[in-house]
């Protein structure tokens, strides 16, 4: 027995050890032979268990025909209009049972979406999805018309990614209406919208979204075929596609931006992204996600280049901040205080007299209630939540101090450490902060200094190791791509400079604006003429 | 290759990555500095550090250490010499502990004994060396601190007359004696040329090396207001100058200004220059200085060129306009030959007493690397007929008058 034989690399059948769903086959199921009563018999079996499935019998030229949909996800003034459509048409007296369908769609029925199905699978689906089908004596088809509706929220600001200037628009539960504001925002038709369904239960809709001309095509099949692979019985949102299709699932870092923010989606498939839409999840993915997408957003596009570049860097340093001050903390009190100034390190050793745990533990405790704090002032509501803070903040921390739990410096440590990672745009990376925060302080209270440097280390390792869809993760300040890194990344030079797409993404189209040239240098306003009064 | 030599391969390689990792491992893990723990609250800080002879054993030095009190209310505790407990009346409270012993290890093990917490000297901020001490206690003293490990080198050195205990023991107002001596060579004083301050290790560098007497400031307590008692406060009284580890010079503050202003050392200070007309007083004094050594026949010509310039605040003639530019050229020639005396007299003092604090020896034994038996045995007496050639051009910067 060749005990390596899980070690073999190399190409891997993707479907001959999977567990199968004890879901009917789609192909092993019936088409629709003409026959109405046989038809209306296999759906009353299958999807007329539920109390919402309804079939509405009526006569279309002589012929026996039925309406079958769900009565919760269908508009009832849709059918209404089918219904009044086929019951007040004048029809031919003869027609071909062959071309009725034909008929039907042409000259009868109002609506827009029309489709012809065979498959009574194919028909089961449609009809969860919110079409109404059509069934008629004699027919081997099955007409659905679209009439969908689910009532669903309009389109508002974003509840967690707040900015201070520039389009406040997010997207809403509803797919439709995601793609909808992505064409508004984008008027081009190179916007390619791929739709796909995934779930065998859930059949949740699944668009991809990219500029077909710029967006390097590799990303997009390789985002369709993975996406396409998710075999799933019910895709719950955004993150649980995001979690199967990224690179490396051990990986605490984002492998993809995840954003509800429309101007955030615009910019980044401008720049040749693709957008992953999930129906029924406001929060969209863009893909490929590198590291430096976690320390930018939209809005450094709306102040000057100045102020834009000092954000970004007051976001590099507060993730330094949140993810080492707890543990330098630990290190420099219990394994090396003479690294620090002298009168920092006896205020830091007067304000632990009487201290009763060593500053790892004291250090976790604080850390601890801010996780406790935070998560409560998440689920709260929001009046609730600030009263938490207010608790948390001046009782707690106070309270604490005075009961010699904690030094009073170490309530500024962590409330510095807070603050720093609630700076970082993303959510998502602001919880890998945390984790690499608590990481440091285990190892910090183990090898002190040392520790931290090690674990360091392994951090810039394990991120060079990463990629995502094919781009390397910490791209482009791995080195490959300077300008990359130093234009639009660690600095954001004034607009009209960035006339090129970043390179580490491999655009098809690198090109964003012609170079900028000023047509009016100088505006001369018109001079008053001199020796001519005006008139009064 | 085939599949059965590859799955062997691989599984050599598998085998060896976790080899390589498990001994990267053990090894970064017993790499020292680590699994140090020691936490803040168990060390005791010791501040500053003092050093005198013994007062009953000859042979013996008696060491002071300074040491942070943490906790609200110090308790006592005694070295095994004399006592000496006290406490500043503002926010930085200290106690003073001292021991007799043979070395200063020995001094701080028994200061150990007394302490519930572990000394840690490896933030002393200053130490004080008395004048007293023998030169045989002073050398072991500073071979002693510049080869421990756990002493902080950047740590200030300076010297007293008298008792280094006792200057250790002075009531400031608001701040621990050996705070105060740091600060006082820290950053709180920009201004260079009024005292030289000396780092542990430059005082150890500047005693081993060839052509340079090492020198050391020197401290006094006096009373900030000398009408009353208290406060004190701690002040550079000047420089003296070490031969052999004995004292053999000393410079006042005057002279020590002469000092530094033939080392360049001198930045961003005020200066008085008497001329013939009254005082000259210059602000925004800066100097550069270069020295060398050559030889003359039979003796040895020291030479410094001296670059002064400042910027003029105070005319000695207030009453005349200053449209002229003779009188100004004439106050440059007389500070030229007012600083080219008083920078001679300095030297010749430095002469006499055969000490060369500037290191003339060092820059001859540059220039004559193959004489440095006559710069390591006899350059005292060389330094001492030596002829001195110094030029100061000084250079003041009126910028007018508002009429």
């Amino acid at each position: 027995m060749d005990v390596f034989h899980f070690r073999r690399s190399g190409y891997r059948n993707q479907t001959a050890d999977r567990l199968k769903p004890k879901t009917p086959d789609y192909r092993d199921a019936p088409h629709i032979t003409g026959d109405l009563q046989k038809t209306l018999s296999y759906l009353k079996d299958t999807a007329g268990r539920s109390s919402d499935f309804v079939m509405r019998y009526t006569d279309i030229a002589g012929r026996d025909a039925a309406l079958v949909y769900y009565l919760t996800v269908t508009d009832q003034h849709t059918i209404e209009i089918i219904l009044r459509a086929l019951q007040t048409h004048r029809y031919p007296r003869r027609m071909p049972r062959h071309r009725m369908a034909e008929y039907l769609s042409r000259h009868v029925l109002p609506n827009s979406n029309i489709v012809f199905v065979t498959n009574l699978w194919e028909l089961r689906e449609l009809a969860t999805g919110g079409q109404v089908i059509l069934l008629v004596d004699g027919l081997t088809v099955a007409i659905t018309v679209g009439a969908l509706s689910v009532p669903h929220r309009t389109p508002d600001t974003p509840l967690l990614e707040a900015s201070t200037r520039g389009p406040q628009l997010a997207f809403v539960e509803n797919l439709e209406v995601n793609i909808g504001l992505m064409r508004r925002s984008l008027n081009s038709d190179s916007l390619t919208v791929r739709q796909l369904v995934v779930g065998y239960r859930s059949r949740t809709r699944v668009a991809l979204l990219y500029l077909h001309d710029v967006a390097n095509p590799n990303v997009v099949e390789t985002a369709l075929k993975r996406i396409e692979a998710v075999h799933v019985d019910k895709l719950t949102g955004s993150a649980t596609l995001e979690q199967r299709i990224v690179d490396s699932h051990w990986t605490i870092f984002p492998l993809s931006r995840s954003t509800a923010r429309l101007d955030n989606c615009v910019k980044e498939v401008g720049q040749g992204k693709v957008l992953i839409l999930v129906d029924g999840d406001p929060t969209a993915l863009l893909i490929p996600g590198t590291i430096i997408d976690f320390f930018q957003t939209m809005e450094d596009d709306q102040h000057n280049y100045v102020e834009a570049t000092l954000i970004r860097w007051l976001r590099i340093f507060s993730f330094f901040l949140g993810a080492y001050l707890p543990a330098l903390y630990v290190a420099f009190t219990d394994f090396t205080p003479s690294l620090m100034p002298q009168i920092l390190a006896l205020q830091i050793a007067r304000s632990r007299e009487g201290v009763p745990f060593p500053a790892v533990v004291e250090v976790l405790i604080m850390q601890t209630v801010i996780e406790i704090l935070r998560e409560a002032a998440l689920r709260l509501p929001k009046v609730m939540g600030q009263t938490i803070g207010i608790v948390g903040g001046l009782v707690l921390g106070e309270a604490s101090v005075q009961a010699g739990l904690v030094s009073n410096i170490l309530i500024v440590v962590i409330a510095l450490a807070a603050l720093s990672i609630f700076v970082m745009p993303s959510i998502d990376f602001s919880a890998v902060i945390r984790i690499i925060s608590v990481c440091n302080i285990l190892v910090s209270a183990l090898f002190g200094l040392y520790g931290i440097v090690l674990l360091a280390v392994l951090v810039l390792y394990h991120l060079a190791s990463l990629k995502s869809f094919g781009v390397e993760y910490i791209a482009p300040l791995g080195g490959q791509n300077v300008r990359d890194a130093v234009l639009d990344g660690l600095l954001r030079v004034p607009l009209p400079l960035l006339d090129r797409r970043a390179s580490h993404l491999q655009p098809q189209e690198d090109t964003r604006s012609a170079d900028y040239t000023n047509p009016v240098q100088h505006t001369m306003l018109e001079k008053p003429r001199r020796g001519k009064r005006r008139k009064r | 290759m085939t599949g059965r030599s590859r799955f062997a391969f691989s599984s050599w390689q598998a085998v060896q990555r976790w080899v390589v990792t498990g001994v990267s491992v053990g090894t970064l893990l017993a790499v020292p500095g680590c699994w140090d723990y020691q936490s803040i609250n168990t060390r005791a800080t010791v501040l500053g550090m003092a050093i005198d002879p013994a007062p009953n054993h000859p042979d013996q030095i008696q060491v002071t250490a300074q040491f942070a009190v943490l906790h609200a209310d110090p308790s006592g505790g005694g070295g095994s010499g004399a006592m000496m407990g006290s406490q500043a009346s503002g926010s930085v409270p200290f106690e003073n502990l001292t021991a007799e012993a043979h070395s200063i290890t020995e001094g701080m093990r028994r200061l150990q004994l007394n302490l519930s917490r572990s000394v840690d000297s490896t933030q002393v901020r200053c130490v004080v060396f008395s004048e007293r001490l023998s030169p045989l206690q002073l050398q072991s003293a500073l071979q002693e601190l510049t080869r421990q490990t756990q002493i902080n080198r950047a740590a200030y050195v300076a010297a007293v007359p008298d008792s280094a205990a006792d200057l250790l023991a002075q009531p400031l107002s608001d701040e621990a004696p050996a705070d105060a001596v740091a600060k006082k060579f820290g950053v709180a004083v920009k201004q260079y040329g009024y005292y030289v301050r000396r780092q542990l290790w430059e005082f150890w560098r500047d005693s081993a090396q060839l052509g340079l007497s090492p020198s050391l400031p020197e401290l006094t307590a006096t009373d900030a207001v000398p009408s009353e008692g208290k406060p004190r406060v701690v002040d550079v009284s000047g420089l003296c100058i070490y031969k052999g580890a004995r004292v053999a010079a000393r410079l006042n503050r005057s002279d020590t200004l002469m000092f530094n202003i033939l080392s360049g050392r001198v930045r961003d200070m005020g200066l008085d220059i008497p001329v013939q007309e009254g005082l000259v007083s210059l602000g925004d004094v800066r100097v550069k200085s270069r020295l060398w050594t050559m030889a003359d026949g039979h003796r040895v010509r020291i030479v410094a060129r001296i670059r002064l310039q400042g910027t003029m605040a105070r005319r000695p003639d207030a009453d005349q306009m200053a449209d002229d530019p003779a009188p100004l050229t004439k106050m440059e020639e007389q500070a030229n030959q007012y600083l080219e005396q008083a920078l001679l007299s300095t030297v010749r003092k430095m002469q006499q007493a055969g000490v060369d604090p500037w290191g003339f020896g060092r820059f001859y034994l540059h220039a004559h690397p193959e004489q440095s038996e006559l710069v390591k045995y006899h350059w005292a007496d060389v330094f001492r007929t030596a002829t001195c050639d110094t030029h100061v051009r000084v250079r003041i910067i009126s910028r007018g008058e508002l009429v």
